[in-house]
């Protein structure tokens, strides 16, 4: 499913936070945008997830504007992804329940088996699908945050900071798997992110985000980036997050 | 408790609500299976919090107006300095209520077994 965003335009109280973007994306991309600490990144994504509407400009997702988020678009936060009362399981099945309309009892089973299918894949077991999600690791919580979001198949997945909070290895992991998720899936992917090298390893397309001081900020780069082995195209990753250098991007000259 | 109820509902992460809404839940669903279900046992606390104020209140009303109940024993009996009879009268509401915030707190855990104060 395919994302257009034309000439947006971001303001609070009179203060410009994005200032013209344009970007279209193509369906089964997997672009990561990146920049720094307050850029817009964030609200770049809310204004896909249709949850706020921009000052100027539009936002299409497959050539429609929408009014409030839908199933159109999945959506992993950083935090606050899970429902706390819910178990694992039921957390995954939620998306499925609430649109099976009076039948959901019926289908339970049948859920629970797709949701626990979900789950394997993302590398939980079992009997991590009968906990609560305090009682599981930021990385698990974050697996589990995906699997919720992907049973209901959306084609265009939003992820906005989704492993900022985790810890080296663990996140690497977490790159790994979304990175074979989205190949296996084939849907569009909007990443969200202030980790140039996470962009870099998990990208197909790099976008970066730089503020143009009140002007608010504007697209510096948009980049495609080969398909990289995490493990052994070290010199040929380093020498590309070295040429998304978002401080040589300063002034919108980008690369 | 109105007022701490609503609180506690615009406590609730936005994003979660949004969240919500990106599986496909409507309206009555986030109301009803995101929000109210999250808020519930805090709700549970604040009614065992605000038991005192109501047990204040209802011992009032009684020594005031009513003709039975044990606020309006003990207020008869205040008169007469029955104070053999007062004070197991004090000790059984204390023991009330005590049983009854117990209770309470005893159910919350039950029913909510995610919940983390």
């Amino acid at each position: 499913m395919s994302i257009a965003i034309e000439q947006v335009v971001v303001e609070y109280a009179s203060k410009r936070i994005l200032d013209g973007i344009a970007l279209d994306i193509a369906e089964g991309e997997f672009v990561a945008i990146v920049g720094e600490t307050g850029c817009g990144k964030s609200t770049l994504l809310r204004l896909i997830l249709a949850e706020e509407r921009p000052s100027a400009g539009r936002v299409l997702v497959q050539g429609k504007q929408r009014s409030r988020p839908d199933r159109t678009c999945g959506y992993v936060p950083q935090r606050y992804s899970l429902f706390p009362d819910k178990t694992v399981l039921d957390n995954v099945t939620f998306g499925l329940e609430v649109t099976a309309l009076g039948f959901a009892r019926r289908k339970r089973r049948a859920f629970q088996e797709e949701a626990l299918r979900y789950l394997r894949h993302t590398g939980l077991t079992e009997a991590d699908a009968r906990k609560y999600p305090h009682q599981l690791s930021g990385g698990m919580q974050q697996r589990v945050a995906i699997a919720q979001a992907l049973i209901v198949k959306p084609p265009v997945l939003l992820m906005d900071e989704a492993f900022s909070a985790l810890d080296p290895s663990t996140r690497r992991g977490m790159q790994k798997l979304m990175r074979e998720l989205w190949q296996e899936s084939g849907m569009t992917v909007v990443f969200v992110t202030h980790n140039t090298r996470e962009a870099v390893c998990l990208g197909s397309r790099v976008v970066a985000l730089v503020k143009q001081g009140d002007r608010g900020s504007s697209i510096a780069l948009d980049v495609q980036v080969p398909h990289l082995d995490f493990d052994s195209d070290g010199e040929e990753l380093d020498r590309l997050i070295a040429s998304v250098d978002l401080k040589s991007c300063q002034g919108g000259r980008g690369i | 408790m109105i007022l701490d109820t609503v609180n506690l509902a615009n406590g609730v992460p936005r994003e979660q609500i949004v969240k919500g809404l990106t599986l496909g839940a409507g309206d009555f669903t986030i109301t009803y299976r995101i929000v109210l279900k999250q808020i519930w046992p805090r709700v549970m606390n604040s009614i065992r919090l605000n038991l005192k104020a109501v047990m204040l209140f209802l011992f009032a009303g009684e020594m005031i107006a009513s003709t039975d109940g044990l606020a309006y024993r003990i207020a008869l009996l205040r008169r007469h300095m029955g104070m053999d009879t007062i004070l197991p009268y004090v000790l059984w509401v204390a023991f009330l209520l005590f049983a009854v915030d117990l209770g309470m707190s005893t159910l919350n855990k039950k029913l909510h077994p995610w919940f983390i104060e």
